[in-house]
């Protein structure tokens, strides 16, 4: 059977804003399953004190019953090229690749919906396969639609959170190295991913 | 990115708040390493977070969602 609604975080941008702002758990208020493709969620998580890395690990080790890191053949082959070839980067595209494939393969009912939340304006891309069960939704209309239902104060005082979270962050000089806890915790959360359930949902 | 803005990358992130330059794009042209990067200088050039166009494709895809989101967040289901 499949799910009849999801949300699912097509790219980075939401998941860092909403970290920034420290109110990641905004994306829990519809008690909807959340789904990150892995390839998301590392680009996320990876680097030691990126702004929001360390909030969206924990938010996501806090919440693993609503919030699925879905594996990704995209996101498996790129680490595979990533080990014959130590040092190369990650494909630009490769979080739009792997969240297409999360589209296409993730087990909505005949009339299911999935809300895609992204802030890439380049994301009509996504609806190619699926038109009439996605929904686009940038983080902005999320939290309007938060405040509508007066489950937050102000959309903009989450965004000038962001802003302050901006302002007072290190330099890029500061937090470009790999912090090995935080690589290792990434990693471990996208090999259980893999493990635990594929594309297709089966557990 | 280095730590003092240079003209043509204060007109790079400009474009990007008032919705000219897409997420990807602008994050390219910085020569920034990702979405990060282009939070912290949009904040420390006091810029904007750009938002969404109303075009009615847009409209359409809101008022889907709100169908689905306002009963969930306002009564749980």
């Amino acid at each position: 059977m499949g799910i009849d609604v999801a949300i699912i975080v097509t790219d980075v941008p939401p998941l860092i804003t909403l970290a920034a702002a420290q109110s990641l758990d905004y994306l829990l208020y519809p008690t909807l399953p959340v789904i990150i493709p892995d390839a998301v969620f590392h680009e996320a998580t990876y680097a030691a004190g990126k702004l929001g890395a360390q909030e969206i690990l924990e938010w996501y080790r806090a919440h693993t019953g609503q919030v699925r890191v879905e594996p990704t053949e995209a996101f498996q082959a790129e680490m595979m090229l990533q080990e014959a070839m130590p040092g190369r980067r990650l494909a630009r595209d490769l979080g739009e690749r792997a969240a297409i494939e999360i589209v296409r393969n993730y087990p909505l009912a005949e009339n299911g919906r999935a809300l895609l939340l992204s802030d890439d304006r380049d994301v009509e891309r996504l609806l190619v396969f699926e038109p009439e069960k996605a929904i686009l939704l940038t983080t902005w209309d999320y939290l309007r639609q938060l405040e509508d239902a007066q489950r937050i104060q102000s959309a903009d005082a989450v965004m000038e959170a962001v802003r302050q979270a901006g302002r007072d962050s290190p330099r890029r000089d500061l937090w470009s190295t790999h912090d090995p806890e935080i690589r290792d915790a990434v990693r471990a959360v996208i090999e259980a991913a893999q493990r635990g359930h594929s594309p297709e949902g089966k557990e | 990115m280095s730590t003092a803005t240079r003209p043509e990358q204060l007109e790079i992130l400009r474009a990007y708040a008032t919705g000219r330059l897409g997420t990807r794009r602008a994050i390219d042209a910085l020569g920034a390493h990702d979405y990060a990067d282009l939070i912290i200088a949009l904040a420390q050039n006091n810029l904007d977070f750009p938002k969404p166009a109303a075009t009615p494709a847009h409209a359409a895809h809101v008022a889907r969602a709100r169908a689905i989101l306002q009963p969930r967040l306002r009564h749980g289901h």
